[in-house]
């Protein structure tokens, strides 16, 4: 039986240490080992899609700095759980960044400077982050500020000109599939083959979406399979996304209503379905490009009002039948 | 006690249908660990009581010793109060009870029960974190939903979470990963019809083949419907339902059936919109949630014989518009009348050409 524990999630377990280990990230890992040298560290700006090892770098370059010991009270972590509004910027951030830290540890360099960590920096608001800006610049002298997001495009001018900004690029498929073998391996779990393949590819990038992938699936079954791997993500079978296709595809309101009240019960979200219907429409050669336009046209409104809480099978019921009826159309314009 | 709670499963071994997703619990209760969980599915599809029969495999009978009480959470000097059902294991509430407070509401609460160690009774090898059960968690905020990502990762060690929703789509993609995903579907008919004869045996009351199919119709897949409408016609019958006794779906069902009648037969005048808005008023003090009335009227017209098939795709458009519109806006009654008269436009336009 595989020693699937939930206990520690693999996410943790497995984060790299030092900044050695950092998956991927050359170019970054260089620049910021430069910095551990010569001293000279500037505030810093994390940037990138989920899961490419911003908070890791961090956290491991940090450990490098300090190492584990002296981490808790050099490195103050906030993140998007913590409540992070305009009060929290002014009293703890400037509290934290008062305190004068020179305690050494032997093997470590310990710098003078602090870290103040804010994970998810996207969902600080305008205020909290214009709170910010002062603190950044009166508290330089000894402590250094690490911003992480996702959207760059969140944080405001003023800040990122103060920082040094780094995008995290999704790794590799291969550098990803790398790391899965090496956990499976210290884990001792039995895979079979594939299975880890398409871990990495449905996970699109984002390592800490395949480890936990990887880990629900081994706790959940004994020996996933790539279509268990299907189930658990939430995927459609890629058989019936095709057949809904093919049915609607005839134009008639009522085939688009029988698919989408199928659907509907089946349960599986019209988020997923547009993702892998996309793939099904760019793959039609039959299809002019006008009408796989409109399509996505669709496709996007219709996503942007699920997320307004429309309801998802009226919205379904709408996109199968315009799906349906433009490909008609189409067809019938050759 | 209604027919429909004593009908319900206790153990994951009685329950009788979706068997992949049944196998799975067995095994995870049999290791008894399992990591964060989100159930999806349509309602009365069974999500709730494989939950509890789940929990009941794992911690014992216990479980079901619940008790409820209203919580208190000081949020800015505002309290909430938050209607919390708990028994020795497992706590479970509706966090969108507390509005656009619900981010403060589920860190607070989360954060008191992953960080108080376990009260209950530890006995044996029952693990010995708490369950957190979160209802309609696709009607959290999305600030609520950032909140979470972090905490379910620290907390992990004293509170595992399990999410119920009715659709994936509106769970934040972090939350997704996070969780093992469990995809509960509507029963189909054959299903539900055991179901139903099971119960017609258990309450001695004789069942027509024919009047189960009706039932089945009637109820579309929504177990718990399809139990509550049971035991009403069992009821009304005096337990003898023949071949020709009929179903009567609810009478909510029936007001909003009519509305989709009448739009359909016209006429297609500002009066008869008007005779409308008291129909509807009626659905709305009851209750009824408002895309509830949109899915039936849509439903009615389009399945009516004098509907035009031309017509039947911009009926659909303007439906799903106007359900939208109405999730953004206030009142509902003005957004599902201007459906109403949209409809109409669409069905005379379509009727005279």
């Amino acid at each position: 039986m595989s020693s699937a524990k939930t206990e520690v999630p693999w996410t943790e377990k497995y984060r790299p240490k030092d900044i050695e280990s950092v998956a991927h990230h050359e170019a970054v890992t260089k620049m910021l080992r430069n910095a551990i040298e010569t001293g000279d560290m500037p505030h810093l700006l994390f940037h990138g899609t989920p899961g490419t090892g911003k908070t890791s770098t961090i956290l491991a370059l940090c450990r490098d700095l300090y190492g584990p010991k002296q981490m808790k009270k050099r490195v103050l972590f906030l993140n998007a759980s913590d409540d992070r509004g305009i009060d929290v910027i002014r009293t703890r951030v400037k509290e934290f960044a008062r305190i004068v830290v020179t305690t050494k540890v032997e093997g470590y360099p310990c710098p003078d400077y602090k870290f103040v960590i804010l994970d998810e920096a996207d969902n600080i608001t305008p205020d909290a982050q214009s709170a910010l800006r002062r603190t950044m610049e009166t508290c330089s002298k000894n402590t250094r500020i690490c911003l992480i997001c996702n959207y760059v495009s969140r944080i405001i001018d003023p800040i990122k000109s103060r920082c040094a900004k780094f995008r995290f690029q999704p790794i590799p498929a291969a550098a990803s599939l790398n790391t899965l073998r090496k956990i499976a391996r210290k884990e001792s779990l039995n895979t079979i083959d594939g299975t880890l393949e398409r871990i990495v590819s449905t996970s699109g990038g984002d390592l800490r979406k395949a480890i936990t992938t990887m880990q629900t699936a081994f706790t959940a079954f004994e020996m996933p399979g790539p279509a268990d791997i299907d189930t658990l993500v939430g995927r459609i079978p890629d058989e019936l996304v095709g057949q809904v296709y093919r049915t609607i595809s005839s134009g008639q309101f009522d085939a688009a209503k029988r698919q989408a009240d199928e659907l509907t019960k089946l349960a599986y979200s019209v988020k997923q379905l547009m993702l892998q219907m996309n793939e099904v429409i760019f793959d039609d050669m039959l299809l002019s490009d006008q009408a796989k336009a409109a399509i996505l046209g669709r496709m996007a409104l219709v996503d942007r009002n699920i997320q307004d809480g429309a309801l998802e099978s009226l919205q379904l019921l709408d996109l199968l039948a315009f799906i349906g009826y433009s490909v008609q159309m189409d067809r019938g314009r050759k | 006690m209604l027919w429909l709670d004593e009908e319900r499963p206790k153990k994951l071994k009685e329950l009788n249908y979706h068997h992949d997703v049944n196998n799975m619990l067995i095994r995870l209760s049999s290791k008894n660990d399992f990591p964060h969980m989100l159930f999806y599915g349509p309602s009365g599809s069974g999500k709730k009581t494989r939950i509890m029969a789940f929990l009941h495999d794992i911690f014992g009978a216990n479980v079901e010793k619940m008790k409820s009480e209203m919580k208190t959470v000081t949020v800015n000097r505002n309290d909430v109060e938050i209607m919390m059902i708990s028994s020795p294991f497992h706590f479970e509430f509706n966090p969108s009870d507390a509005g656009v407070r619900d981010r403060h509401v589920v860190q607070e609460i989360i954060n008191e029960i992953a960080t108080n160690p376990s009260s209950g009774v530890q006995t044996g090898n029952r693990p010995t974190f708490k369950v957190i059960i979160l209802n309609e968690a696709d009607k959290l905020t999305t600030a609520a939903q950032q909140a979470l990502r972090r905490t379910m990762e620290s907390c992990v060690k004293s509170a595992r979470l399990i999410l119920v929703s009715e659709n994936l789509s509106r769970v934040i993609e972090p939350l997704r990963s996070r969780c093992l995903l469990l995809r509960v579907p509507s029963p189909d008919g054959i299903d539900v019809a055991t179901v139903l004869n099971d119960a017609a045996m258990n309450h001695k009351v004789h069942l027509a083949q024919p009047v189960v199919d009706r039932l089945v119709l009637t109820a579309g897949g929504n177990v718990r419907l399809a139990l509550l409408l049971l035991e009403a016609t069992a009821i009304n019958n005096n337990l003898r339902c023949t071949p020709d006794t009929l179903v009567t779906a609810p009478n909510w069902v029936l007001a909003a059936e009519s509305i989709g009648v009448d739009l359909v037969k016209g006429p297609h005048n500002p009066l008869a919109l008007h005779r409308l808005r008291t129909k509807t008023y009626e659905l709305l003090t009851r209750a009824i949630p408002p895309e509830r009335i949109f899915v039936l009227v849509l439903d009615t017209v389009l399945r009516h014989g004098s509907c035009p098939p031309a017509a039947k795709g911009e009926l659909a458009y303007w439906t799903a518009f106007f359900q939208h519109r109405c999730a953004l806006g206030g009142k509902p009654v003005v957004h599902l009348e201007a459906f109403y008269a949209r409809v109409m436009g669409v069905l005379a336009q379509y009727g005279r050409g």
